[in-house]
């Protein structure tokens, strides 16, 4: 057989419906496999918890950051009107809290949303324009109507013969090992 | 519970998101299609047209940066005329895209899904069209980075964080930013699938780098759905911040009608009452042109005639509050602005507004009017008009007569004045034309998100 | 069905309790209004917007429930419901402000309005028979809306009919716009005439934003009384409790961007005539108590409720719900007392007293409705949806 001459980097399974995937999953973490993933065309409902992928943590890093927006955004108000260059104009006051709210907001808000964007992209390793499971003939069809669901050879468990054979009993639409 | 076992008609309490006998795959092909096909020959009939009024804006402002802001009918008293009301109106009608990608999503609207991707393309584009105005009617536009913090040597002063226009500085770009960002995190999905449907080299190439390797996994979409959730989480209050600043350049002065506190939530619902008019204006136009009619239903269409029904009776709210205070206030000053915006030289101005945008989405109280497509098409090029006048009004009725008589005048606009503002609406049509070329006009993975899962009919909608 | 009935001891029991309380309140009342009239009704007015503006609230999620279609909230609604029955009783309630008008507005004395420029040309609007008339126009438009919405919803229970969630639709939407419009030239005649001369076209959306607050912390106090007495605990679970707090979150977000809106236009322009009304706040005791609003109606809540788990803790969220309630006090504390005492706050037995009566009328009204029908929405026919209702 083929399997043996290849280095293995995954066991993949094909299905054809969220549902069927989940249950899939479902039994997938129940036999102890711990290094799974699934890839899918839209995020789907439930699958987090059938493979035991843990919640994101994005939203603390969003926080930290979205802070650091709201000192700057205050010191820079602060500093330019009050400390460096102090000019009074229209007699306000070189530096209040109530003119300062807006741009305060902005930046925060600003920083927030670089945050989310590039810490979304960081967690996630992207950009990555090569990936070993691209080699594989069925996640072309992720990003249309396949689920696939994803054993990583780093699992302790894993086997390249067992593997599949236990894939297959999962009642996929095909089973692929996928080559390094 | 074995009384409910009558089966109620749920169809009309959830309708269907998607109509038609569309699978996974088939709303793929329909979407993705659009790209890929041959550019059909009216595409190009558009484009050159709409490319044609974009020159023309281009030369009305190499005109304008030749020879000054005089070539524009502003003149003393009316320092701000079509400018701003270009700006304002511009902006506001990119407010109705993050209303939908963001406010809508918190709520679970999730009809949202088939027209978020076009409204949020159209808020990019709005908001290019609105930071054109005040980066061009600054006079001296080369030195238009003086806007910004940044150290140089030829100012050698701060900004003035005091003033209301540097808020908007900060409001607007930051809008721009987020919303770019919110709509590439949305696209990322939708253009790895365009990567792996690709033929040729060059758009396997063009859609492989733009997508960054997205695959799909389900750890990737775990961190994926919570910079989303928080994106919108973020854009929510961006979205009103923006509109606030806007309505703060004019209600933090002392002029009557400027003046007045209830200006920030009542400039906010006017923002979505346009956008979404706008929204309604492309959506019947291109669903129409690429036949999206299951995707984009006669149900999408109702329910943003709805929101303009009911944005358009706060504004209407708005407005009559603004009379009520005015008269209540017992300052003469404020009764003569109104007085003046409602009878004066301008009063046609006024009726036109109040006719567009309060009485005309009256009109979608009737069910069969909400879902009359050729009807909504021109109710919705009725409240872009009526929004336009709206802060028309509102800047050259409070400004044209001053506190002192001596001081009154008449705004008219020049033909700079109006070929530029007719020029930024073939600049809008250009950029949306190119997105529907080049980008899924739809969010792909988000309808399927929506639609129901095969093979789980018996379980009952989910 | 039964399982959606209150037992009949234990709401015999509870009845008691507030009438009992409502005879105290009363009692402790009229001996107010009898001994110290001029301090009774200025309370009066704090301790009757209070509760008013609460059901007021729900009024309005109720009706933009139903506009939405909005799934979860299905399950809760009919404590709502039962809320917003009870807004014919603000007719009663109303009676001691309309008594107490000259104790209270000082446009209502004609020889004061006589040597007053403005108040002469506002006379129009601001006269004690006007002000009665419309008082109880506001409160037919809202007790009709409300007991449509109610009799649809309950008749639902028993026909399961489509057509009475068409007819909910039909009433919510003009009772939001009518709705809107009364609430917010109820405020104008209510609380911003105290200050004749001041005027702010965004009164009306501040007075309400804190009313919509407030009535999501009374429903979670509700909802959350109701699971500690075992019952609705499928019904209503943390996946509810979580909406329920984020809407806690969202309007304490609103209301500071009202409330800092109208501060910030007021301060900036900084016109006389307008600034006085925040001045009179800013000076004597009034000052610790604008900053005890600023931390207790906005950061506190915004900064306690911002994480995903605090609003999934049912202990944190009672605690927020009772604190919210304490803070919606303040704030009309804070807006109606300065007018009348410009040193400060002087807290009096008073200032409970019409409190206490005005809340259990009020609480009176809804527990007599709750015998009457299921305690939750068991007609809806999206009920199946709404408990398998899931948050991200």
């Amino acid at each position: 057989m083929e399997t043996a001459q290849i280095t293995p980097f995954a066991a993949i399974a094909e299905f054809d419906t969220p549902g069927a995937l989940v249950q899939a999953a479902e039994k997938v973490r129940k036999a102890g496999y711990s290094k799974t993933d699934a890839l899918t065309p839209f995020p789907v409902h439930g699958i987090d918890e059938a493979l035991g992928i843990p919640r994101s943590h994005l939203g603390y890093i969003v926080l930290c950051i979205g802070m650091m927006g709201t000192a700057a955004a205050l010191l820079l108000q602060w500093w330019t009107g009050a400390v460096d260059y102090p000019l009074v104009i229209g007699g306000k006051p070189l530096f209040a809290f109530e003119f300062s709210i807006p741009v305060t907001f902005e930046l925060t808000v600003l920083f927030s949303s670089f945050a989310a964007v590039f810490g979304m992209l960081a967690l996630n390793g992207l950009p990555r324009f090569y990936h070993p499971l691209d080699n594989a003939r069925m996640t072309r069809r992720v990003s249309d109507d396949r689920f696939v669901l994803v054993i990583d050879k780093s699992d302790p468990k894993f086997h390249p013969v067992e593997t599949i054979g236990f894939l297959r009993s999962l009642n996929p639409i095909s089973t692929e090992l996928v080559e390094d | 519970m074995a009384d409910l076992a009558i089966k109620p008609p749920l169809a009309e309490l959830n309708p269907p998101l998607v109509e038609g006998n569309h699978s996974y795959s088939t709303v793929t092909h329909t979407v993705s299609g659009i790209v890929e096909r041959k550019t059909p020959k009216q595409w190009f009939i558009a484009i050159s047209i709409s490319g044609a009024i974009t020159l023309m804006m281009l030369g009305m402002i190499g005109y304008l940066f030749l020879n000054g802001v005089g070539v524009w009918g502003n003149n003393s008293p009316v320092g701000w005329a079509w400018d701003i009301t270009n700006f304002v109106f511009w902006i506001g009608i990119g407010h109705a895209g993050t209303l939908i990608s963001a406010i809508l999503f918190l709520f679970r609207q999730k009809w949202r899904t088939s027209i978020n991707r076009a409204a949020e393309a159209m808020t990019l584009f709005a908001v290019a069209c609105a930071l054109l105005f005040p980066l061009i009617h600054v006079g001296r536009p080369w030195r238009a980075y003086w806007m910004f913090p940044i150290p140089n040597t030829d100012l050698n002063m701060w900004q003035n964080f005091r003033s209301p226009l540097l808020w908007d500085v900060f409001a607007v770009s930051t809008y721009g930013t987020v919303s770019a960002l919110f709509w590439y995190v949305g696209l990322l999905p939708d253009l790895a699938t365009l990567r792996d449907r690709a033929r040729t080299r060059i758009r396997q190439l063009v859609y492989g780098v733009l997508s960054l390797g997205w695959r799909g996994s389900a750890r990737a979409w775990r961190h994926y759905e919570m910079a989303y959730l928080i994106l919108a989480g973020l854009s929510t209050p961006l979205v009103l911040s923006v509109h606030t600043i806007v309505s703060f350049d004019f209600a933090v002065s002392i002029i009557p009608g400027w003046h007045t506190t209830i200006f920030p939530p009542y400039f906010v619902a006017g923002a979505i009452f346009s956008g979404f008019a706008m929204v309604v204006t492309l959506m019947v136009i291109f669903r129409y042109a690429f036949q999206l009619e299951d995707l984009v239903t006669i149900k999408h269409l109702e329910n943003m005639n709805i929101v303009m029904l009911a944005t358009g009776s706060i504004v209407g709210y708005a407005y009559a509050t603004e009379l009520f205070i005015a008269w209540y206030s017992g300052n003469m000053y404020e009764k003569f602005a109104f007085l003046n915006r409602t009878t004066g030289p301008y009063w046609w101005a006024y009726w036109t507004m109040v006719s567009c945008n309060v009485i005309s989405p009256q009109f979608f109280w009737f069910k069969k009017l909400r879902r009359n497509i050729p009807f909504m098409f021109v109710i919705s090029i009725f409240v872009n008009i009526g929004m336009w006048f709206e802060r028309f009004v509102i800047i050259v009725t409070s400004l044209h007569r001053d506190f002192l008589p001596s001081s009154w005048g008449y705004f008219r606009p020049t033909f700079v004045d109006v070929c530029t503002f007719i020029g930024t609406l073939g600049f809008f049509t250009t950029l949306f034309l190119l997105f529907v070329r080049f980008l899924p006009m739809i969010a792909i993975s988000e309808v399927k998100g929506v639609m129901p899962a095969p093979g789980a009919s018996e379980r009952g909608q989910h | 069905m039964s399982s959606y009935e209150i037992d009949g001891a234990l709401w015999s029991r509870v009845r008691n309790a507030i009438a009992f309380l409502l005879l105290i309140g009363v009692a402790a009342s009229v001996a107010g209004a009898v001994t110290e009239p001029e301090r009774f009704y200025r309370s009066y007015l704090v301790g009757f917007l209070h509760p008013t503006s609460i059901l007021l609230g729900a009024l309005f999620f109720v009706m933009v429930m139903h506009i939405t279609g909005s799934v979860w909230s299905i399950t809760v609604r009919r404590f709502h419901e039962n809320l917003i029955g009870a807004l014919p009783l603000v007719a009663v309630a109303l009676v001691p402000v309309v008594l107490g008008i000259h104790h209270l507005y000082e446009w209502s004395h004609a020889e004061e309005v006589a040597h007053d420029t403005l108040l002469r040309g506002k006379a129009a609007w601001l006269n004690p028979q006007g002000f009665t008339i419309r008082a109880f126009i506001y409160v037919a438009i809202w007790s009709f809306f409300a007991l449509r919405l109610v009799h649809h919803s309950t008749a639902q229970d028993s026909t399961r009919s489509i057509d009475n969630t068409r007819s909910l639709k039909k009433y919510a939407a003009p009772g939001l716009f009518l709705g809107f419009i009364s609430v917010s030239l109820a405020s104008f005649d209510w609380v911003m005439s105290l200050a004749p001369h001041w005027y702010s076209t965004m009164f009306g959306v501040y007075f309400y934003a804190g009313g919509g607050w407030a009535s999501f912390a009374t429903l979670v106090l509700i909802c959350l009384a109701f699971r500690s007495a075992g019952m609705l605990r499928r019904e209503i679970n943390v996946e509810h409790y979580h909406d329920l707090g984020k809407w806690m979150f969202a309007l304490t977000v609103f209301w500071t961007y009202i409330a800092f809106c109208q501060y910030l236009l007021i301060w900036y322009a900084n016109l006389p005539e307008e600034t006085i009304w925040f001045r009179n706040r800013f000076v004597g005791g009034w000052a610790p108590m604008s900053v005890a609003l600023l931390f207790g109606h906005f950061f506190i809540p915004f900064l306690v409720l911002l994480p995903r788990a605090s609003k999934r803790n049912l202990k944190l969220l009672r605690a927020a719900a009772l604190w919210f309630l304490a803070m919606h006090y303040l704030d009309l504390y804070w807006m109606v007392m300065p007018t009348f005492y410009k040193d400060g706050p002087s807290f009096h037995w008073l200032d409970l007293a019409p409190l206490v009566a005005v809340g259990s009328l009020y609480a009176l009204g809804f527990w007599m409705r709750l015998k009457k029908h299921a305690i939750m929405a068991v007609g809806d026919l999206r009920l199946e949806q709404a408990l398998e209702h899931h948050n991200l």
